[in-house]
């Protein structure tokens, strides 16, 4: 490889509004100082230009997508949601590990199944700490970190469960509970990172709460995550092996979710943009909660879903791009 | 008071005080000054430029095409120059301070050894 084409690959790592200024100007530069230092300086040359290029990308603000006020703030409204859940799921994991859940049987830490998104719910608690403390780059990273690694379980679960071709074994670690219900909060986790977008964004959103109520959410959150800990075992004393399913409902995510949802709707009813938010967080919600329905109700809620978001963004580009006039 | 600056900071200021320079004449002017102990990379010397024309304290002087690549020369502003101007002044009484101190250990030790050959 020649000397410019290697020094060219290395300026990739500089953002491309940079490199349209200054590449040019560093390769002269680079090239003669090769010349000077001998052929083997380009290998410490290599590590500063990446580290900078890429100190560079960090730096600079990242733009999101441009939603409405109402789109973001049911966003970060969203991931305050699912980081309740994801707290729920992980205290229940570690319930049921340390054999605190009230259930008789033999489940203990390496006996029993862990859902392997577990990382995807410690990802929602990350994002939803980092929104209440107010780093938006963390939550922005974390929030788009829990909705790749969700998306790569579907994937496998998927390509696992039809026994598709697939370039090597996955490992049924990574295998997730198929079907609707499970692809739906998939759904969700992806359509929180998406409305959040960038930090700065992320910023304006958080403040259409106050702090405070952020994090009265939270906090509401973790209640119901201790009550339904202790409700679960104690629902379990009183009813046996009766109602199996109601006993699951009661030590699962209902509670905490329904708790903090409450708190969340009270301050958003009062908030600008509140109510077409909570419209929207409807809308998202309908699809796993018709997924617990049945599995046709879910494909329908989130057709419906991806059809409004399709509509809106046709609509904010019809309103962007004027028709231009007709011939005179 | 300002910041100290940092070393290739003080350096590249240094260079540019001299006169306009291109980025490979800052380079090499670093190396000669600081008598080639300090290396400047590429990447550390235009992270350094952008900070500096950011700061007010570098300009561009002029832009010019050669072998068909942009060629940039730098200056220093007055600000630059201002800033080298008081680092300077903070590293010469520092200096003049430890100048000082070395003396005056090197007298005590003298009169030490004084004292311990008359017993």
């Amino acid at each position: 490889m020649s000397p410019e084409r290697r020094y060219r690959l290395l300026l990739l790592s500089y953002p491309r509004s940079y490199r349209g200024q200054r590449a040019e100007e560093m390769l002269d530069v680079l090239l003669a100082t090769e010349e000077r230092r001998g052929p083997w300086s380009w290998m410490s040359e290599a590590v500063s230009l990446v580290g900078h290029g890429l100190a560079l990308r960090l730096s600079r603000p990242i733009a999101g997508p441009a939603f409405s006020p109402s789109v973001r703030l049911a966003g970060v409204s969203l991931l305050c949601l699912l980081a309740v859940l994801g707290a729920q799921q992980l205290a229940a994991a570690g319930l049921r590990g340390l054999g605190l859940d009230g259930y008789p049987d033999d489940w203990r830490v390496n006996v029993l199944w862990v859902d392997p998104r577990w990382p995807v719910h410690a990802l929602w608690v990350t994002t939803g700490l980092a929104l209440l403390l107010g780093w938006h780059r963390p939550a922005v990273a974390s929030a788009w970190a829990a909705a790749a690694l969700h998306t790569w379980h579907l994937v496998v679960t998927a390509v696992t469960t039809v026994d598709l071709p697939w370039p090597g074994d996955v490992g049924r670690y990574w295998v997730a509970p198929g079907g609707i219900a499970p692809a739906s909060w998939a759904l969700l986790s992806v359509s929180g990172a998406v409305m959040l977008g960038g930090p700065a964004v992320a910023a304006r959103a958080r403040a259409g709460l106050a702090g405070r109520r952020w994090w009265t959410v939270g906090a509401t959150g973790l209640v119901g995550v201790a009550l339904a800990a202790v409700a679960g075992p104690a629902a379990y004393a009183l009813l046996g092996n009766d109602q199996p399913q109601l006993v699951e409902e009661v030590r699962g995510p209902v509670l905490p979710l329904v708790l903090a949802t409450t708190v969340l709707a009270s301050g958003l009813l009062r908030a600008t943009h509140g109510r077409a938010a909570l419209l929207v967080l409807g809308v998202l919600a309908a699809v796993p909660l018709a997924a617990r329905w049945s599995e046709t109700m879910g494909m329908l809620g989130a057709g419906m879903v991806v059809f409004a978001a399709g509509f809106a963004v046709a609509l904010r580009g019809r309103r962007r791009f004027p028709s231009t006039p007709g011939p005179l | 008071m300002s910041k100290p600056l940092h070393e290739p900071t003080f350096l590249i200021l240094t260079a540019l005080v001299g006169g306009p320079l291109h980025g490979y004449a800052v380079l090499a002017e670093v190396e000669s000054i600081s008598g080639g102990r300090v290396r400047l990379r590429v990447g550390t010397l235009y992270a350094a430029l952008d900070r500096l024309t950011e700061e007010g304290l570098v300009a561009v002087e002029s832009e010019e095409v050669v072998n068909g690549r942009l060629r940039r020369t730098y200056r220093v502003t007055g600000a630059g120059s201002e800033t080298l101007a008081a680092e300077v002044d903070r590293m010469t009484d520092l200096a003049k301070k430890a100048r000082a101190r070395l003396r005056g250990r090197q007298s005590a030790g003298v009169s030490t050894l004084a004292t311990a050959g008359a017993r």
